[in-house]
């Protein structure tokens, strides 16, 4: 679909694929395959964080990082790409033992790609704030959702009493991700990384 | 950077490395079954022990198959730390602070504990595939599972090219750090958003790389015949279907059994 005239459109946000499955040409896959290995880098520094507070129960830093870098590779590649960056981390964390418990992001991870994928498609221009903001909300909401289930069916916790906890991550997710998505497309576009 | 565990299965010293990978995906995944069906005791005693054994016989190297444990042991000590306050039953003391009541559950304690159990079940049996279980030979199993040689050459790839996007990261830290800015010394607060300085040029190097790698991919044909060949093959012995059969089998009792209301 053809910009407006002084708009960018970066591809995959209606777009000039579709975005399922996005780009699988060797470069869409190899470049999420690199974003997906930039996240697992910025993590060592969120996870420390992390594992300090609440010994990863309740990941922020990791969180807003994941957000971030896993909408960025949805956005740019498409679901196939987000998809890619999402589940390399799990994998990789586990491999290299620096996570036993990596696997159970597998599908927290996948759920970012997908309302990545869901709210970009319905944006004419992916880098708006409506767009970034709109997916850190959906993104936020759906990782609490899912995470009530794993901490009620795997942990036995008592999800009711940690309510002020939820709400404390779902406060920081939302923002923070939404202006590092924001600054970091509008930084690929200007570094013209972007091929329409 | 942790060693890749894998580095055990190139070395190529136990007969568990020449197991097919999916079998040993069945046997993890019959672990995740059993140890999502049940806490009791002495189900998850066993499967730990079995796991244990098959460390012993196939002369896994215990200290870096068992030292990802150590990871985990913050979020056990906060999922039962949670679990021996926040419980309402079993309760062996309680104080009030500030107007408000701190109680400790001998019941909530106990129950952290077998949750530390099930964490530890699902992280060494993960932790024992990545041990035995080489990438290629993972690749391989894949492709035969008709997922597309590209998706499947992805884990791969990515294992390979770690070292060098982690090399790039502490680069752009160092030059950062040489311009004045300190990701450690700041309030541990605020570190989360000094990752942004960081993000931003780690993630222009990454899409640049990827470019330049495409296109070498590219130029040697990267997937365009379909009938891929392999350095490496996968079979299924007897011993692989006798593995599948025991670990589904052990899996779908204690699911059973779980489901009837015994354990």
């Amino acid at each position: 679909m053809a910009a407006k005239a002084g708009e960018f459109t970066i591809p995959l946000a209606k777009m000039s694929i579709k975005p399922v499955p996005g780009r699988v040409d060797s470069k869409g896959v190899v470049s999420s395959i690199f974003l997906s290995l930039a996240m697992i880098g910025l993590l060592q520094f969120g996870e420390r964080l992390d594992t300090f507070f609440f010994g990863g129960l309740f990941p922020v830093s990791g969180r807003i990082i994941s957000i971030t870098m896993i909408g960025l590779g949805t956005m740019l590649y498409g679901l196939v790409g987000g998809i890619i960056v999402a589940d390399i981390n799990p994998l990789i964390a586990t491999a290299t033992g620096t996570s036993p418990i990596a696997p159970f992001w597998l599908l927290t991870n996948a759920a970012q790609a997908v309302c990545a994928w869901l709210v970009g498609a319905r944006f004419k221009n992916v880098i708006s704030w409506p767009c970034v903001v709109a997916y850190t909300v959906a993104a936020s909401l759906v990782l609490v959702a899912m995470y009530i289930p794993l901490h009620v069916f795997y942990f036995k916790m008592p999800w009711q009493k940690m309510l002020t906890l939820y709400a404390f991550q779902t406060l920081l997710s939302i923002p923070v991700p939404a202006i590092f998505l924001r600054g970091l497309l509008s930084v690929i576009r200007n570094a013209g990384f972007v091929e329409e | 950077m942790a060693r890749f565990l894998y580095t055990f299965a190139l070395e190529d010293r136990s007969w568990a490395t020449h197991l097919h990978p999916m079998t040993m995906a069945t046997l993890a995944l019959s672990v995740a079954i059993i140890a999502f069906s049940t806490l009791h005791l002495g189900v998850m005693g066993a499967t730990l022990a079995a796991l244990l054994l098959f460390m012993a016989v196939g002369r896994l190297p215990t200290r870096s198959t068992l030292a990802p444990l150590v990871l985990i042991l913050p979020l056990c000590f906060f999922i039962t730390l949670i679990q021996t306050l926040a419980r309402p039953e079993g309760i062996v003391a309680s104080w009030s602070v500030a107007g408000r009541e701190i109680t400790i559950s001998a019941v909530g304690f106990i129950l952290g504990l077998r949750i530390t159990l099930r964490v530890v079940l699902l992280a060494v049996v993960l932790t024992i595939f990545f041990t035995v279980v080489h990438p290629a030979k993972f690749t391989k199993a894949l492709c035969d599972l008709r997922v597309p040689f590209k998706y499947a050459y992805s884990f791969t790839l990515a294992l390979r090219f770690l070292p060098l996007m982690l090399e790039e990261l502490a680069t752009i830290k160092n030059a950062q750090q040489s311009r004045g800015y300190d990701i450690d010394q700041r309030n541990p607060f605020l570190r989360v958003f000094r990752i942004f300085p960081l993000m931003v040029p780690l993630v222009l190097i990454a899409l640049r790389r990827a470019s330049t790698i495409a296109l070498a991919l590219d130029l040697r044909a990267f997937g365009a015949r379909p009938d891929r060949t392999f350095f490496v093959d996968v079979k299924r012995g007897p011993l692989d279907l006798g593995l599948r059969a025991v670990g589904l089998s052990a899996a779908a009792v204690v699911l059973i059994a779980a489901i009837a209301g015994w354990i």
